[in-house]
């Protein structure tokens, strides 16, 4: 999962989809996925799931960006559906179709919104104590890639990936000991940190929003009425 | 291959509500156990160490595809409170990002806490004894990703969904399925009332004894590598940093000569 390049896929889109409300993308996305769960036939799990993708074309970015992060839940599906194949193979059809669905409704969902945005709907649900660190968490991750990146570069450049498999992956281990005292000293340096700027608490993460449009309306209609249809089918 | 990678849509929902309960109310306790603590300290480790466990998890090793936890190395570093917030964070994240279901946070969640607490107890209890920190390291990993692994299994087995054969109770009777209505909306999901026993509690049988062998087989080569990587990590850490995962190098009391050993303090 390439946090990073969901984040510039998030951050840089111009989408319709894009222009939208967090909230209600959250919410369409959480419709959506209640009609994925709520599926119980190949049939119906295809439908929600043609009615997904039909969702991710109008984010007007290529699909394959959002269907690529998808595939990831249908590999360990099918790890589940394999034992069932020859038994049950519409069951397996259906755990497959289910996952690539929801997958998909993830994927459409932050690559279409920043996990800045989502985080800030989530810790209203939160303790403050874990909202905080979960923002915190989210910002040192790309610094902890940046310099795991530059410690690979150096790593290579000095023929550490050379050797056995074993020795490799003492290398590696090695490399990400070095990552993880530096982390220890990016806890300090944090800390001094939020010292100076007067943490008080808790990390405010509201932000202004303009009023719910056409377009909000229509995205939650639309995931509405899939879940409808779900329910009336079944 | 412990952390459940259970996509949405498979589990019953009593499942999915016991795992997001049973989550809210360790959260809440290991929030409120650390709520003494300076927060301007607490919540940059706790970050610090979702955002390694994070970055552990979204790097592929080359064999079999498999990535790291690092949830040991937390429960070593944080203790089992800290460690169990950092996990829940990683596991939002993660399903956010589609590694994992939404709905199977919860589940996910306890399972890392599992391995976070088991590491931390494990290396509280054998930390100090003799013997290089790699192989001691490297031990526990493994015990705790055996334990967390058949967890896992457990839960799958306990959900039953792997899919039942019970089509529908009157297809028992039937030896030609065409001379009865197929609808797929009842008779697909495993029927959870259903205590016939025979042919279809063996196929379930089966096709969990299939997925517990794929599971095992694929999972005894990611113990073994993540023994290798976390068991190098701590062993660095060890001899840099040994305070970070509750060493410390004090002189041995009683000690004339003024050398120095490596000290279990008993502290995460």
């Amino acid at each position: 999962m390439d946090i990073r390049f969901i984040d510039e896929l998030a951050a840089n889109g111009r989408t319709p989809l894009h222009a939208a409300l967090p909230w209600a993308k959250v919410l369409a996305s959480a419709l959506l996925l209640t009609s994925t769960i709520a599926s119980s036939s190949p049939a119906m799990a295809g439908l929600v799931a043609g009615a997904v993708v039909l969702l991710a074309c109008a984010t007007k970015q290529p699909l394959w960006y959002t269907a690529r992060i998808a595939i990831y839940p249908v590999v360990f599906a099918a790890l589940f559906a394999i034992g069932s194949v020859w038994s049950n193979p519409l069951y397996a059809i259906t755990i497959v179709t289910k996952a690539f669905t929801a997958g998909l409704i993830a994927a459409t969902l932050i690559t279409t919104t920043s996990f800045v945005d989502v985080f800030s709907i989530i810790s209203h649900v939160l303790p403050s104590l874990v909202a905080d660190a979960l923002f915190m968490g989210y910002r040192a991750f790309f610094i902890l890639v940046d310099e795991l990146q530059g410690l690979m570069v150096a790593v290579r450049l000095r023929g550490g990936v050379s050797g056995t498999l074993p020795q490799q992956l003492r290398t590696y281990g090695q490399m990400l000991g070095v990552l993880v005292i530096h982390s220890a000293d990016m806890t300090e340096r944090m800390y001094r940190v939020m010292q100076v700027r007067g943490y008080s608490q808790r990390i405010s993460a509201t932000s202004e929003h303009r009023p719910p449009n056409a377009m909000d309306f229509a995205l939650l209609a639309y995931s509405a009425l899939t879940l409808v249809g779900v329910f009336l089918y079944r | 291959m412990s952390h459940l990678h259970i996509p949405d849509g498979v589990l019953p929902l009593p499942w999915i509500l016991a795992g997001f309960g049973a989550t809210a109310i360790l959260l809440l306790f290991a929030v409120s156990s650390i709520r003494r603590q300076d927060r301007a300290r607490t919540v940059p480790r706790i970050a610090i160490l979702s955002a390694v466990m994070l970055l552990a998890m979204s790097l592929p090793i080359p064999v079999l595809h498999y990535h790291v936890n690092f949830t040991v190395l937390t429960g070593m570093m944080a203790g089992p409170a800290e460690g169990f917030i950092a996990g829940f964070i990683t596991n939002l994240i993660l399903a956010l990002g589609a590694h994992g279901g939404i709905t199977v946070i919860g589940l996910n969640t306890l399972i890392t806490g599992l391995e976070i607490t088991l590491g931390w107890l494990l290396w509280s209890l054998f930390g100090s004894r003799k013997g290089r920190p790699f192989v001691k390291t490297a031990i526990i990993t493994i015990i705790v990703l055996a334990v967390s692994t058949t967890a896992m299994l457990g839960i799958v087995a306990g959900t039953e969904i792997n899919p039942s054969l019970v089509m529908h109770h009157h297809h028992t009777h039937t030896v030609h399925e065409e001379e009865e209505p197929f609808d797929e909306a009842d008779h697909l999901l495993p029927d959870h009332d259903s205590h016939e026993h025979g042919p279809d509690s063996d196929t379930r049988l089966a096709s969990f004894k299939t997925f517990a062998t794929i599971v095992y087989t694929a999972g005894i080569v990611g113990w073994a590598i993540e023994a290798v990587i976390t068991g190098s990590v701590v062993q660095f850490i060890s001899e840099s940093r040994p305070d970070l995962i509750g060493m410390d190098t004090l002189p041995v009391p009683g000690d004339d000569d003024d050398e120095e050993e490596p000290r279990h303090t008993g502290e995460a």
